[in-house]
């Protein structure tokens, strides 16, 4: 056995006890730390870090959005719907912000580096939007590039086939698609897809695994019927921008309505804009001048006066009226007719839009009973027809009229309207003096509450009647006739208010209010320009033709018999003689 | 051993059950972890197999090793270690900024793994047969045999693994008796120096070291490890979610959850009481190695085993505490759990060497 051996063999000096206890203690504090360190997190903040944890991944996730629902026509016709579009967005903390995929994105987009730059600053730490609402074609490209961090997201963008034709009535909505602007806004909780959410088992990828119980379903929005009718619709817009532009004039709109049911069938503003570019659109444009503006009325209101006169008995139906002065002194006011006539009667008195006559008519009647007519013909407030920003127009309690006003609201002053308004009032003299709800919704007046006498039937008879000589040869208004079918309604020409207390002397809001056919109406329709600055400047020859021309088409459309010989509307007139017509001259003095 | 007097029942015969028994539960824990950790992936619990495989087969070939050969090649373990520590420094591939891996082809280790065995060694090697281990030229050589190593890997740098061969060296020069003064004044010199050194630490150092005393200060950045770790310790309570529900793990919210960080997912999933069960695998295996050394009649063997089980359990303490975040981050794998081969090989090795001092009767009693 060699040394080595033995030495090997040689037990070693046994380790001191003190220090075999350093090595257990050692153990001890080891083990022991990191068993309280266990104990610790899984028994005393089990339930905290738990909580985190479940934190990390449950989360809510908002479920695919259906598309926001049309809006369609009283035909089913499509006037505004959601198409799918490709939205593109970048996770910031995987998306290159610069090296060669940075710019084959950027290039591909046709953006500056710089402008896709600040759309990934303007976003959060994990989304930002890199192009919105691209043509599914356009974003395939980009898409198939594969850049980490770049995902899609199906986005839906709201289309309008009428464009212009529809804009101020539709409204828009914005890029989220809320409605935020005519219908779309006053029926967007209709319209609008409900967003739900799913609690989703995510990991830290974003990835979803599973979705915990069972999801919420998403409520699609509901197609919206309006009872606009697309034909009519474009005929009147077509007709009014025609007759704007050729007047000259700034703006105009048109209102035509079912008298069966109170559905407006076209309803048009103009000048408008349209809703699927929306950088070329100014802010004024998004009134709709038949609903948001409101201005003085003039002549169109003659027939109301007439009405309460009767309704009250102040006048008789064959009352006549001296008019043969150049000034009927009212107060400090003198008012004038743009015609001097002799006696009128109450038929004359509207064919020819004496003031003067309208005035007497008035100052014969309690102002309560004016008032009342028309209140209770719509005036002074909305009609809640459901559309933003309706304007009331402005109708002052008869308590407070003095002569001057109680005169020259028989003649359409001191009082403000909507083009809506006229066309509803109206509508109560074609249905024997009962007010209609006008509607935009197909089918909308449903109830069978009629609505409130304005005058008793006998006086919209003799109304009807009457005026039907507005649109006969000799009326103001001549310009209104339809061929085949007997017309009535009135012209109206009001100066417009300077801002200052008082009229422009050249300015006017021209207007043509009336329905067709006369004896049994099926259809009313008004008419507002306002502003021409071309050509005679009356109601009769600015407005009247917009009339014609809508409730012509609408009269076929709608297949309405003929009442009349095609030949009785056909008038060739000399342009003196028509501008004779048009400011109320008649076919003879008086 | 030549071919003529193998025998595989005398090869297996140099096993020790309790360390064997011991190996095969963690390696079953492994398997478990990672086929859940992994989305079910069979082939990553192939890959873990393979590994125990070969490191099953060197176990076996370490453990019939006589120690007095192992003894014998120590001081020479110790030289290649220095010599490829040196050549990693020079021409080691870098990786994350820092040069810790020596690569030939496809082929890559770290030289630090060996001086992990060869360190432990040489000084058992040293002083089983120094003269007076009380002399202060004992102490002396053994703290030269450790700084050399140790400085060369915290150039690198890898402090974490510096301090853990450093750590090595001191239990066995503790074991070896030399004198208590010496403890005491590396303790002194290491409370003095230790605000000096820290301007002498990388940023990312500091950083570890600041993020462990308040992980919430970056809770994206470098505290995002420890607070997905806690979280996922935590959630798992006393009975844990069960196999395959944690969400830590498998909804890849835990970082390194198959390496370094096995032990969160293993405690999401099987809570306090698998905590404890894998606490008492380890526990058998450490004092299985200590109760080995008790034994051992022979100084060397006695030194070895003594800081082999020690180091064992300091790699569990490390991985525990900073997956438990009462220790800074360092990357240290849990052993024979994590996924990966170099640090799984080094530990069974290790507990050949314990089996080799336990079964050849020469250095027992």
């Amino acid at each position: 056995m060699t040394l080595s051996r033995q030495r090997l063999l040689a037990s070693p000096r046994p380790l001191p006890a003190w220090r075999a206890r350093a090595v257990w203690t050692l153990l001890g504090l080891g083990l022991g730390g990191t068993m309280l360190a266990s104990w610790d997190a899984q028994v005393l903040r089990h339930h905290q870090l738990r909580d985190q944890g479940d934190q990390r991944y449950l989360r809510q996730l908002p479920l695919p959005l259906p598309a926001r629902a049309p809006i369609v026509d009283r035909h089913g016709e499509v006037l505004a719907v959601s198409v799918p579009t490709t939205t593109l967005w970048a996770d910031p903390r995987f998306f290159p912000v610069s090296g060669p995929e940075f710019s084959a994105v950027a290039q591909a987009l046709h953006l500056s580096e710089a402008e896709l730059r600040q759309r990934l600053h303007r976003g959060g730490s994990r989304f930002a939007y890199v192009a919105r609402q691209l043509p599914p074609d356009a974003a395939a490209p980009v898409l198939a590039m594969k850049v980490a961090g770049l995902h899609q997201l199906l986005e839906y963008r709201r289309y309008y086939p009428d464009a212009d034709v529809t804009g101020p009535l539709l409204g828009f909505t914005d890029l989220d698609g809320h409605g935020i602007a005519g219908i779309e806004l006053s029926y967007d909780s209709w319209l609008r897809s409900k967003g739900s959410t799913a609690t989703a088992l995510q990991d830290n990828r974003g990835r979803t695994l599973a979705f915990a119980g069972l999801p919420a379903t998403a409520k699609a929005g509901q197609t919206l019927a309006l009872s606009i009718d697309r034909n009519l619709q474009y005929t009147a817009y077509t007709a009014l921008a025609a007759a704007v532009q050729a007047a000259g004039a700034s703006s105009g709109s048109a209102v035509l309505m079912d008298l069966r049911n109170g559905e407006i069938l076209a309803l048009v503003s103009y000048p408008s804009y349209n809703p699927n570019n929306r950088s070329d659109y100014v802010a004024k444009l998004y009134d709709n001048r038949a609903l948001n503006h409101t201005y003085e009325p003039g002549s169109v209101m003659k027939p109301f006066a007439v009405a309460a006169a009767l309704d009250a008995g102040s006048i008789r139906p064959d009352s006549r009226f001296d008019v043969a002065t150049s000034c009927y002194r009212v107060g400090r006011y003198c008012i004038r007719d743009d015609v001097r006539h002799g006696t009128l009667d109450l038929r004359q008195v509207l064919q020819y839009s004496s003031n003067i006559g309208a005035a007497q008519i008035s100052l014969r009647t309690p102002p309560a009973a004016l008032y009342g007519t028309l209140q209770r013909a719509g005036f002074g407030r909305i009609s809640e027809i459901g559309f933003p920003g309706e304007a009331p127009g402005n109708l002052p309690p008869s308590q407070n009229w003095d002569r001057s006003r109680q005169a020259a609201m028989a003649y359409g002053y001191g009082i403000s309207v909507t083009t809506l308004q006229l066309a509803a009032a109206y509508g109560a003299i074609a249905r024997d003096g009962i007010y209609l709800r006008p509607t935009l919704v197909h089918g909308g007046n449903t109830d069978e509450h009629p609505g409130p006498a304005v005058m008793r039937p006998q006086t919209a008879a003799l109304l009807r009647q009457w005026l039907q000589a507005v649109v006969a040869p000799g009326g103001t208004g001549f310009l209104a006739a339809i061929p085949g079918y007997s017309v009535a309604g009135k012209t109206g020409t009001s100066a417009l208010a300077n801002g200052k207390g008082g009229f422009h002397h050249s300015r006017v809001n021209t207007s043509f209010v009336g329905f067709a056919p006369a004896e049994h109406p099926r259809l009313v329709m008004a008419v507002t320009v306002r502003d021409p600055s071309r050509g005679l400047r009356y109601g009769g020859v600015v407005a009247a033709p917009v009339f014609r021309v809508t409730m012509g088409a609408a009269l076929r459309a709608l297949r309405v018999p003929p009442d009349r010989p095609f030949s009785d509307g056909i008038v060739k007139v000399s342009s003196t003689q028509q501008k004779l017509w048009a400011e109320g001259a008649g076919d003879a003095r008086h | 051993m030549n071919l003529h007097s193998f025998s595989l029942r005398r090869a297996l015969g140099h096993l020790d059950p309790a360390l064997m028994t011991g190996i095969f539960l963690l390696m079953g824990i492994s398997l478990a972890v990672l086929y859940s950790g992994s989305q079910e992936s069979i082939r990553v619990v192939l890959a873990q197999l393979l590994r125990f495989a070969i490191g099953l087969v060197v176990l076996v070939g370490v453990a019939n090793i006589p120690p007095e050969r192992l003894r014998a090649w120590a001081p020479f373990l110790y030289g290649l270690g220095l010599v490829l520590l040196a050549v990693t420094l020079v021409a080691g591939r870098t990786y994350l900024g820092a040069k810790r891996w020596l690569g030939v082809g496809p082929l890559s280790f770290q030289p630090s793994e060996l001086v992990k065995l060869a360190l432990p060694l040489m000084l058992a090697y040293y002083y089983s047969q120094a003269e007076n281990v009380q002399s202060w030229k004992a102490a002396l050589s053994g703290f030269a045999l450790i700084s050399v190593p140790f400085l060369l890997i915290a150039k690198e740098p890898d402090l974490g693994t510096a301090a853990q061969i450093g750590a090595a060296g001191i239990f066995t020069m503790w074991l070896a008796g030399v004198r208590r003064r010496w403890f005491i004044g590396l303790i002194l010199l290491a409370v003095i120096s230790g605000p000096i050194l820290w301007h002498f630490l990388h940023g990312y150092q500091k950083e570890r070291i600041l993020t462990f005393l308040d992980p919430q200060r970056d809770p994206l950045g470098a505290g995002y490890h420890i607070i997905q770790s806690m979280i996922a310790i935590g959630s798992g309570g006393v009975f844990g979610k069960g196999w395959f529900n944690g969400t830590q793990v498998n909804l890849d919210f835990l970082p390194e959850a198959q390496t370094d960080f096995v032990f969160a997912g293993f405690a999401e999933e099987f809570g306090l009481v698998g905590v404890l069960f894998l606490m008492a695998t380890y526990l058998l295996i450490v004092l299985r190695g200590l109760i080995i050394a008790y034994e051992c009649r022979d100084r060397f063997g006695r030194l070895i085993a003594g800081t082999l089980s020690l180091t064992f359990f300091l790699y569990i303490f490390i991985n525990m505490g900073m997956t438990t975040g009462i220790l800074p981050v360092v990357g240290v794998p849990l052993p024979l759990v994590s996924y990966g081969g170099t640090a799984m090989l080094t530990f069974l090795i290790g507990l050949g060497i314990l089996m080799s001092v336990h079964s050849h009767p020469r250095f027992h009693e």
